[in-house]
């Protein structure tokens, strides 16, 4: 009965399996109002002993709309006595509108019905939008729905003052695809349906982001964990990203992007896992870091900082802790010493008590006389993790110590002055205030305060000379020098320096006992001769001098001395400037002139201090004044001091000089010259020699003018006006009779009368008034004369007495007799012509002429 | 955003100062429903539904200007605990960001000012004779302080309407202090007559 019962099951089952597989029993489907739909269900009893997977096909599509929104198949093994489950999140909010869950087993080709599940949304009356998820990442993409209580072909969304349109119409349900693109507002971007004015607001924001994730103990009580936030979330309030440790939820402080939080250590924790978690609204992120609290000790500051047992060069260092939890720990602490020159010097000390806090130091090395600043720092000795903050300050002086020996030099002002010199010792050396130094010389001893540094020499070599400092601790070792002779002849070489210095070298000297001497003056200065030195040893031969107070265009004169068993001794000596520099001023005395056809120019030289350099050379550059584009440039080697530039064509020229040294060009002197030409000079000459032959001519015209009357009365004095006297004679009157023989006689005589011309008409008219009694005098002045012989006695008449008349070359000749002349000739030589006609010639026989006998008679007295 | 000195006009009543004081304090709410409306992008126009969240119990146009003083008195209680709700609300979402801008500057403000107008009403009717038996304790007006519906946009909902009640009844208690002002300016002269 049993095995036939077994048997019918076994063939129903069978059977069933062969036509239709049995539904899925208890299927629920549940959801959470918002979009996630939970569907469970359970295997038909009669599946109990089905071996193979079942496979369950679930389908969810909104009501009426025929397109699937999910698909799913789900493998099982059948067991009616385990619930099955499928969990699906929804991409529209539930209540948009109604969901339709459909489910059923298939097994190869055979199939169970469907079992259909509706999920009802909302009817419409209450909510008018639907929204989940109020707060997403950026870039997300959303569906959000509105739903209408009538069919609305202007429903929109209005996102960011954009008015989305719908992409899905179900029903009277609109479903929109929002691109959640860009973070919003902080209180968030609000999505309206419009025209039903109903809304909800979304906040765009970002997964939490934390970077440098650290932890660490200040106490070994407990850790405190720092990081920096990455990008803003974007979220506040309630939205904004919450932070745990290790599960624990831990107070959180941030400072900007830097937060920490801390929590308690249990003890002997070990090395474990420190989970930070990081969780807001969108997203959680965890970040782990791995660590044993005691490899992350950082510790505080020391406490109550002083100084004790002070000497010259050491001195401890005390603190305390605050921290109970210190005493266990081994440490090891850094002091810290600043002083005076802000020197630092790290000193580290290791705790020498094994497994307890450290909680002093001793200070060694340390300066005498220096006043300290000095701070502590600890870090575990059992792991560095990083050092501890520094204490306050703690302030101590060492005490005073001998000084170091000095370091002395010499320097020869001239042959019977010298002097010892000597550099201040720095605070690490003087050990102290230098009080005096000791001058040593022979038997004789001298004095000299703390704030000298040299000793003159005033009567000749001392030989050796000894130096020592004194501070309140005592003397310090000597320092002795022997002054060499005064040197001469040692030839001073040009040096030239390289980046702001001066690399000397040499050659080896065999006398050299205790090395080489390098010191060097500013030349130019004779007063406060300042002197600086440098000590090398003997195996060295070459250095580099660039000391910080070398200053450019300066002149120095560096000497290298050997140093023998009897004191320092030349071997050379150079001059150069560290840097060179342009000349300061320009030449002086510039001055051009002309030198034939070419043009002498001079100068002055500069002196050292102002050229500043060694003078390479004069550039001298010329233009013509019209012309200033064309210059020319002449380079003058250094030492010249004239140079003459030409031919040069005649024209107005400028000059320009520049010294040139090693620095580059110095300021300019600038003359103009004008060129003249030769020929043009020698007319220039001739026409300022004639001009002042005339200027004296007229001097010598105006002083007669001015001086006539005298000239007249000593050079021509007034000549009586001659008269005819034809009284008788009285008895004192004597006649005499000239001889015969004296008495010309005119020989021919022109056919034309004489007459004076000027032209034709005056000719005309004097011809006229011929037989007048007189001619007129005054109209022969200037004019030219035709004469005529007229008869004797009408031509005597013509000529007044005194008066001589001129004769052209038209005028006959008269033939007298030379024995009839003298008195005449006598009266000629007393009377001078008033005005000069210089076209009548007077010859002997014209004098003859006038002189004739014939002219007068015989009986005439003559004056 | 200071109001006038109250001490630099001597001898003003009480009801003028209370008056001057209200107008202020109205100026003042509508600079803030403004900077909401700023901050939350709320067109100008948008006008919610759901009636007034502040209303009088009790009513009569018969009352006199005292009795409706001492009844917008009321009101105004009620605003200043829906100001301190919204305010809390929004310091909880930290609204603005977590700094004091202008919005959070005037709202301090009004709620400060909303205290010193009530104090001042209180004192007001104190004073006077013609307000008869009216409780300070009385029950006279109701103000819904829920939110309709949930999530972030019914909370900013919620809070605009309240910036709206600010208006109306800072707006509304001016007028009425206006009126008794009024009447006892007249009262008083004829007492001087």
């Amino acid at each position: 009965m049993v095995c036939w019962l077994l048997w019918t099951i076994f063939l129903k089952t069978v059977e069933g399996l062969q036509n239709e597989l049995p539904l899925p029993t208890d299927v629920k489907v549940e959801c959470d109002y918002k979009n996630k739909i939970n569907i469970s269900w359970k295997d038909d009893t009669s599946l109990g002993s089905f071996t193979e997977k079942l496979i369950y096909d679930i389908q969810i599509s909104y009501d009426g709309d025929s397109e699937l929104q999910a698909k799913e198949e789900v493998l099982v093994t059948p067991d009616p006595t385990v619930e099955h489950y499928w969990i699906w999140t929804s991409p529209l909010n539930l209540q948009c509108l109604t969901h339709v869950v459909k489910i059923r087993a298939r097994h190869q080709n055979k199939t169970s019905k469907w079992i259909e599940k509706p999920i009802y949304g909302d009817n419409g009356t209450e909510r008018k939008v639907y929204a989940q998820g109020e707060t997403v990442g950026v870039g997300t993409r959303r569906k959000y729905c509105c739903i209408s209580a009538k069919p609305n072909s202007e429903q929109k969304l209005k996102y960011r003052d954009t008015n989305l349109m719908a992409a899905q119409v179900i029903n009277l349900t609109y479903i929109f695809d929002v691109y959640l693109s860009q973070p919003s507002k902080t209180t968030g971007d609000d999505l309206v349906c419009e025209p039903a004015k109903d809304g909800f607001t979304v906040f765009v924001g970002y997964t939490p982001e934390v970077h440098n994730f650290s932890c660490e103990t200040r106490n070994l009580k407990s850790l405190q964990c720092h990081w920096k936030n990455g990008r803003d979330s974007n979220l506040k309030g309630i939205r904004k990203t919450k932070y745990s440790l290790n599960g624990r939820e831990c107070l959180t402080n941030c400072i900007g992007h830097h937060c920490h939080c801390a929590i308690k250590l249990t003890a002997s924790q070990g090395a474990m896992d420190w989970i930070l978690t990081s969780k807001n609204y969108i997203n959680e992120t965890n970040t782990v870091e791995t660590a044993d609290p005691r490899h992350r000790v950082y510790l505080f500051p020391p406490h109550g900082l002083s100084v004790q047992d002070v000497d010259k060069r050491s001195a401890n260092l005390h603190w305390h802790w605050n921290e109970s939890s210190y005493e266990s720990l081994p440490m090891v602490c850094q002091a810290l010493l600043n002083y005076s020159q802000a020197k630092e010097i790290r000193k580290e000390s290791r705790g020498t008590k094994g497994l307890t806090s450290l909680t002093s130091l001793t200070l060694s090395d340390l300066y005498p006389a220096v006043t300290y600043s000095v701070r502590v720092r600890c870090h575990s000795a059992e792991h560095f993790w990083k050092w501890g903050d520094w204490s306050s300050s703690a302030i101590f002086t060492t005490k005073e110590d001998i000084p170091e020996a000095l370091d002395i030099w010499m320097q020869i002002h001239n042959e019977n002055t010298s002097f010892v010199v000597w550099k201040s010792l720095t605070p690490d050396k003087s050990h102290g205030k230098i009080q005096k130094y000791q001058v040593k010389w022979g038997t004789k001893l001298e004095v000299l305060n703390g704030a000298d540094h040299r000793w003159y020499e005033h009567s000749g070599r001392e030989g050796k000379i000894t130096v020592s400092a004194v501070n309140s601790a005592g003397v310090s070792p000597p320092s002795s020098i022997v002054i060499p002779a005064v040197y001469s002849g040692h030839k001073t070489a040009r040096l030239t320096a390289s980046d702001g210095g001066f690399n000397l070298s040499w050659t080896k000297n065999p006398k050299s006992m205790c090395g080489y001497v390098v010191d060097w003056i500013q030349a130019d200065i004779q007063v406060n001769l300042t002197v600086d030195w440098i000590k090398i040893p003997t195996n060295s031969t070459s250095i580099r001098i660039q000391p910080e107070h070398f200053r450019e265009g300066t002149r120095y004169i560096l000497s290298l001395y050997v140093c023998t068993s009897e004191g320092p001794e030349l071997q050379q000596k150079w001059e150069g400037y560290s840097r060179e520099k342009n000349p300061l001023k320009s030449v002086s005395n510039f001055k051009a002139e002309q030198s034939g056809n070419g043009v002498l120019l001079t100068w002055e030289e500069l002196s050292q201090e102002d050229l500043r350099g060694f003078l390479s050379h004069y550039e001298i550059t010329y233009y013509e004044m019209s012309d200033t584009n064309a210059k020319k440039k002449v380079n003058i080697t250094a030492g010249q001091k004239e140079y003459i530039i030409g031919p040069l064509q005649v024209k107005s020229y400028t000059f320009r000089i520049n010294a040139v040294t090693g620095g580059g060009k110095g300021p300019q002197d600038t003359v103009t010259v004008t060129v003249t030409s030769q020929v043009y000079r020698v007319i220039v000459e001739a026409v300022i020699a004639l001009a002042f032959a005339i200027l004296t001519l007229i001097c010598v015209i105006f002083l007669c003018y001015k001086k006539r009357a005298w000239i007249k009365e000593n050079v021509y004095p007034e000549i009586p006006e001659p008269r005819l006297d034809f009284l008788p004679p009285k008895g004192s009157d004597q006649l005499f009779e000239l001889p015969h023989e004296n008495v010309a006689h005119v020989t021919h005589i022109s056919e034309e009368p004489l007459l004076i011309v000027n032209d034709k008409d005056e000719l005309d008219s004097h011809t006229t008034d011929q037989d007048s009694a007189g001619v007129h005098i005054e109209n022969f002045i200037n004019k030219t004369y035709k004469l005529s012989m007229l008869p004797i006695a009408n031509s005597f008449l013509a000529h007044p007495p005194g008066y001589q008349p001129h004769t052209g070359p038209k005028m006959s000749l008269v033939q007298s007799s030379t024995s009839s002349y003298h008195v005449i000739e006598h009266w000629h030589k007393e009377y001078q012509p008033q005005i000069s006609m210089a076209s009548v010639s007077h010859t002997d026989e014209h004098s003859d002429l006038i002189g004739s006998p014939t002219s007068v008679s015989s009986s005439q007295p003559l004056l | 955003m200071e109001g006038p000195s109250d001490a630099g006009v001597p001898g003003r009543s009480a009801a003028a100062k209370a008056l001057d004081l209200a107008r202020l304090l109205h100026g003042e709410c509508a600079r803030l429903l403004d900077l909401f409306r700023e901050r939350e992008s709320f067109p100008a126009d948008h006008d919610p539904e759901g009636g007034r969240l502040v209303s009088l119990g009790r009513w009569s146009d018969d009352m006199s200007a005292a009795e409706q003083v001492w009844h917008h008195r009321c009101a105004l209680r009620k605003c200043l605990g829906l100001l301190e709700l919204l305010i809390a609300r929004e310091e909880e979402e930290e609204m603005g960001g977590g700094d004091e801008g202008e919005y959070e500057a005037v709202r301090r403000a009004v709620r400060e000012r909303l205290g010193h107008l009530l104090f001042s009403t209180a004192a007001l009717l104190d004073d006077g004779d013609d307000v008869g038996d009216l409780s300070p304790q009385h029950d006279c007006a109701e103000g819904r302080d829920e939110v309709e519906g949930s999530g972030s946009f019914a909370m900013k909902l919620w809070m605009y309407k309240v910036l709206l009640e600010l208006i109306h009844w800072t707006g509304s208690t001016s007028k009425v202090l206006c009126e008794l002002h009024s009447e006892r300016e007249a009262k008083q002269e004829q007492t001087d007559l």
